[in-house]
Parts: C-alpha cells; sequence; structure tokens
C-alpha cells in the first residue's frame, strides 16, 4: 500500500523523545522509591550509586522503549506506558545483574 | 479490510466518561511518578550534593514532557476542528441531496457510521494536506 493508513501515527522525533524521558523517570522512580518513602529516616547515604551512573544507565535502556513506543502518541495514557516499560527494563536490570544497584 | 473500528472514538456516554476518568487517573499517576522522582532526588541531593545536578536534569525532563504533552493536545483540538468542518460539509451536501445519511447511520447502521468516520478522516486529511500547501513555509 502506498500511503500510511489513516489510523497509523508514525513515528515522529518529538514522540520518541518524549517517551524516553518518561522511560528514564520510569527508571529513576524504581531506583528513588526507597528514599521516597523511607521519609523521615535517612536516605541511605552509603550504599547508594551515583546519580550519572543512574542517568546513564536509565537513558541507555530507555531507547529500546522509545524505540517501540514512539509510534504513540504523547498522552497521560501513553506516558504512563513508557514510565511502564522504564520501571519494567530498571527491575529487568537488577534480577540479570544482583550487583548493581542503579 | 483494516479494522477501522480502531480510530473511531469510543461510542456512548458511558464508554467516554470512562474514557476520561481514566484519562485523570494516568495523569495523576504521571505527576506522581514525576514528584516521587524528583523528592527522592532532592533528599539524596542533602546527602550528595552532586544529585543536585540530577534534580536540575529531572526538572528540565518534566518541563519538556509538559511541553509535549501540550502540543499534543493543541493538536488534538485542532483535529477536532477539522472533523467538524469535514462533517459540517458532509451533511451540507446531503441536506442539498435531501437525505441525511449521518443521521440514519447515528440510529441504525454500525457499518454505515463506519463508512462516514472513515470518509470524515479522508476529508480531514485532504482538507489539512490543503492548508500545508497554502501555507507559505519560511525556510
Amino acid at each position: 500500500m502506498e500511503t500510511r493508513l489513516h489510523y497509523q501515527l508514525g513515528e515522529t522525533w518529538p514522540r520518541f523523545t518524549c517517551h524516553w524521558i518518561a522511560s528514564c523517570f520510569g527508571h529513576f522512580f524504581r531506583v528513588l522509591l526507597p528514599i521516597a518513602i523511607s521519609f523521615p529516616s535517612n536516605a541511605r547515604p552509603e550504599a547508594f550509586p551515583r546519580w550519572w551512573s543512574v542517568l546513564i544507565f536509565a537513558a541507555c535502556t530507555s531507547v529500546l522503549s522509545a524505540v517501540i513506543n514512539a509510534n504513540l502518541p504523547v498522552t497521560a495514557r501513553e506516558l504512563v506506558k513508557s514510565m511502564a516499560f522504564g520501571f519494567a527494563l530498571s527491575t529487568t536490570a537488577t534480577i540479570i545483574l544482583p550487583g548493581w544497584t542503579g | 479490510m483494516a479494522d477501522i473500528s480502531l480510530n473511531t472514538p469510543s461510542s456512548g456516554r458511558r464508554a467516554r466518561e470512562l474514557g476520561r476518568a481514566v484519562d485523570k487517573a494516568c495523569w495523576i499517576v504521571l505527576l506522581s511518578v514525576i514528584v516521587v522522582v524528583i523528592v527522592g532526588l532532592v533528599r539524596r541531593a542533602h546527602f550528595e550534593h552532586s544529585y543536585a545536578v540530577a534534580v536540575i536534569i529531572a526538572l528540565l525532563g518534566a518541563f519538556i514532557l509538559v511541553v509535549g504533552l501540550a502540543q499534543q493536545a493543541i493538536a488534538a483540538r485542532d483535529l477536532d476542528t477539522w472533523r467538524m468542518m469535514a462533517e459540517w460539509q458532509l451533511r451540507a451536501a446531503h441536506d442539498r441531496t435531501g437525505h441525511n445519511p449521518i443521521a440514519q447511520a447515528n440510529s441504525a447502521d454500525e457499518d454505515q457510521a463506519r463508512y462516514y468516520a472513515l470518509l470524515s478522516d479522508m476529508l480531514i486529511e485532504d482538507m489539512m494536506v490543503i492548508h500545508e500547501d497554502e501555507v507559505p513555509h519560511g525556510n
């Protein structure tokens, strides 16, 4: 078929970027949830990864979810799916790499 | 033939209300996740000051997401306007010929409703292409 069917959304860079950011948020959510809910106790000063290592890892793994979700519109519903994807990738990484804290 | 119902708006008041409720719930989840991330980073920044950079990056990311959401909302509103114009043209054309298939479709024939949904989408696409051609590009 020459043209795309009218109900299919194409992949665009703004969509890719938004879903990539949402997926990174999902990744950071998994990492930072223990700190956020442990209030008012301390934020575990010692056993915690550097922010840039978390960011680089999240950015790399989120490319996968961004590539898959790049044809979804940028709405709250679809961004929640990307966040869940980022959360899942982060959790998968911690299962596969037990020593990895980021 | 491909399933046209993928793109037709869900029919019925109850379905639309449910859709809106889910949209609002997703908004709340989205904002909660962003707030939890930023709060976690701020709390961590008390112990490790370099996390302040991460807070700034997270705020920037949240801002970009909000801008993207706003642009999408504007695009959706524009598409609604195009759809209204297309439906108005269809209705006017059929009023001239003496019958109104859209009204019939609403009441009885589901296939016909789908056909007119598809037709109005095609009209919108055509109108948008013409509109883009008319607007002079700066670059």
